[in-house]
């Protein structure tokens, strides 16, 4: 009897053991992807902070009128609160905004970020290099074209609006560089340009464009330059290769910029869901069981233990009378 | 026992309120954030420098050398138009001239991008093909006549004092002895013969500062063409190569070079402040080769009839000994008139075209 008791303790205590082996190393797993996800997210700072009574005497919408009411109320846990509004709070739900933007070449944007619109040195389609600058500097020359783009993602857990604006420039100001370029969004829209038209620098400064992300999707955009071989005008292609030699550096600028804001319409949704991975386990019940199994499995060896010792105590109790 | 509840009570709600605090802070604030990118270029160089400077020929020449047509009426050398004895305006050379400047050429530069050098040369040099020439002068016609015209082949130490030839249709043949008739006679004047092509004048490709331009005395060099020798150099620095000859002995090169990005073309090319000189001297100071001046006066004949009027075309003619190498039976030999571009060349030029584009 006492043989089978421990045979089955020590069954049940094996099963346990393996159980929240299973169960860690599915957590575990699965916990890497959330990491990578949120790393160089650029969290939401606040910009306008409001004390308890501020937050309570605006409305929770901004369209809507704050009440009388509300401005007497001093609690900061959201008492009472505009006849008709719901104001968020803590047992609802945690607002965690978050932007980022992010190009091709896994670079995220900060202030003022260098990023490869330009390069130093251009291939023709066989692979060989045919424009190269002589001291690393980016170059545009006849001939020389490339893409460049870059994705704008709403990491948080709330939707955002954003505004995209692109500055496009010459130096200096007196001298036309003929590059042509044209913008366009991941829906096939021309934010400038089109498929058959390139525009030149100074319409490319004027280039903007909105739009909303909800939370956890993104959008993304590609800005197309060129510098066309056959421009029609050699002879002012060539002055302007004959300047740069002569040490005159005449260069194009290209600066883009984004402001993304908590949108006022909490409802919507745009932007393009990431690829689901086919993952939909519920992480929270891997995790109780793995504890529940370490527990459950600790409480066994400790009863197991003290079995034990008990009858070994028995044992020489009886021994003895 | 009361103290610890109390303790347990505080820690509890301190942690409430901490929980709290973050949820209830979370929903205070207005959220925006800003990102920029940016990046610039400058244009890419190229700075390709072709340079020409200078002629090689002039349409006048004071002291032997190319002079400006404007700038002085006292020449030494002027192409003129015979019949009228105007200016003709185009290039010359003569014996005695030379272009000691010469004409410079220079490519160079470091651009940024690939290119190609598209290059056309075009040469062309006076010649007098071996063999033996001379001038035919008609014997006015009182002076030979059917009563005199034995004394014509008296002979002194075994030839003939004087040789009379008769033109049958465009030969000259000697004309017998035994034999007198009613016809014009020649005699032959500035009699040479030429044992080599002669290549009168010289050319030289120099960097232009070492002082050796074309030399001004003959040493041997016209028996080369000089200029064929100048445009294999060019030929092997551009990438050229030579066509078939013309009709006119011009010989085209044509031929495309290529270049990296950031190549130095000076030292790619080898062409940078290229001079070529010329010359066309007197006498051979060297004694080397034999009869210049009669081969030089032969040449200025064949120009001088080449731009004769047409009225006055039987005045002299210049003629080359067609021998049919049969010392047994002279009278086959005859004089005709050379033919242009296979007995002689007047003409000489140096032509380059040289064209530097960025390739794609």
């Amino acid at each position: 009897m006492k043989n089978k008791k421990s045979f089955f303790m020590i069954s049940l205590a094996l099963i346990l053991l393996v159980c929240a082996a299973a169960s860690t190393s599915v957590v575990l797993s699965r916990m890497n992807v959330f990491l990578l996800d949120d790393e160089g997210a650029i969290p939401m700072v606040a910009d306008n902070m409001l004390s308890g009574a501020e937050f309570l005497a605006s409305p929770a919408f901004p369209d809507e009128e704050p009440s009388p009411e509300a401005e007497k109320n001093d609690s900061p846990s959201g008492g009472n609160s505009p006849a008709g509004t719901k104001i968020p709070s803590a047992s609802d739900f945690e607002i965690d905004p978050g932007f980022m933007v992010i190009d091709e070449n896994d670079v995220i944007w900060g202030t003022e970020t260098e990023v490869e619109i330009f390069k130093a040195t251009y291939e023709n389609g066989e692979g060989f290099i045919t424009v190269n600058s002589d001291n690393g500097d980016k170059v545009v020359a006849p001939g020389t074209e490339n893409s460049y783009t870059f994705k704008l993602k709403n990491t948080g857990n709330v939707p955002i609006k954003y505004v995209l604006d692109i500055d496009a420039y010459i130096t200096p100001g007196d001298n036309m560089i003929p590059v042509e370029a044209r913008v366009n969004r991941y829906d096939g829209e021309w934010i400038v340009g089109g498929q058959k038209l390139w525009v030149d620098v100074p319409v490319l400064d004027t280039a903007a464009d909105e739009g909303t992300l909800g939370a956890g999707k993104y959008t993304y955009y590609t800005l197309d330059w060129r510098w066309p071989f056959e421009s029609g005008n050699d002879e002012y292609d060539t002055f302007l290769g004959n300047l740069a030699a002569e040490g005159e550096d005449i260069t194009i600028t290209i600066v883009i910029k984004t402001v993304a804001t908590a949108t006022d319409d909490p409802g919507r949704d745009d932007g393009i869901t990431p690829p689901d991975t086919g993952d939909d386990s519920i992480l929270s019940l891997w995790i109780a069981l793995a504890v529940g199994s370490v527990v459950l499995m600790l409480i066994l060896v400790i009863f197991l233990y003290k079995e034990k010792k008990r009858s070994k105590r028995s044992e020489a109790e009886a021994r003895e009378s | 026992m009361r103290k610890n509840k109390m303790m347990r009570a505080a820690s509890a709600l301190l942690v409430a309120v901490l929980l709290t605090t973050s949820t209830i802070s979370g929903t205070f604030a207005k959220y925006v954030t800003t990102s920029e990118a940016k990046d610039e270029a400058r244009v890419a160089k190229w700075g390709v420098e072709l340079q020409v400077v200078g002629n090689l020929y002039g349409e006048t020449y004071k002291d032997s050398i190319v002079a400006d047509t404007a700038a002085t009426d006292e020449f030494t050398v002027q192409a003129v138009h015979l019949s009228d004895n105007t200016v003709a305006e185009s290039d010359v050379v003569a014996p005695g001239t030379k272009n000691e400047d010469g004409f410079t050429f220079s490519l160079k530069g470091q651009p940024e991008v690939d290119g190609i050098i598209t290059s056309e040369m075009k040469i062309q040099n006076i010649f007098l093909e071996a063999g033996s020439y001379g001038v035919m002068l008609p014997v006015n016609e009182d002076v030979v006549t059917e009563e005199n015209y034995s004394e014509f082949f008296e002979k002194e130490g075994g030839e003939l004092i004087v040789q009379l030839y008769y033109k049958d249709g465009d030969k000259f043949y000697a004309a017998p002895e035994a034999t007198w008739a009613d016809r014009e006679y020649y005699t032959l004047e500035d009699a040479v013969v030429v044992a080599q092509r002669y290549y009168p004048v010289v050319y030289k490709l120099d960097n232009g500062d070492d002082g050796e331009n074309a030399t001004d005395y003959k040493d041997g060099t016209i028996a080369i063409n000089t200029m064929e020798e100048i445009a294999t150099i060019i030929e092997t620095q551009l990438g050229l190569t030579p066509g078939a000859a013309a009709a006119d002995t011009s010989v085209t090169y044509t031929g495309t070079k290529a270049f990296e990005a950031n190549d130095n073309l000076a030292e790619v090319i080898n062409l940078d402040d290229k001079v070529i000189t010329w010359a066309w001297s007197f006498t051979d100071v060297a004694d080397v080769i034999d009869n210049i001046d009669k081969m030089d006066t032969i040449l200025g004949m064949l120009m001088a009839k080449d731009i004769t009027p047409d009225d006055d075309e039987d005045s002299f003619i210049v003629v080359k000994l067609n021998d049919n190498d049969t010392p047994a039976n002279d009278s086959d030999d005859y004089f005709e008139a050379p033919t242009e571009y296979t007995d002689y060349c007047l003409d000489t030029k140096f032509e380059l075209k040289i064209t530097v584009a960025q390739t794609d």
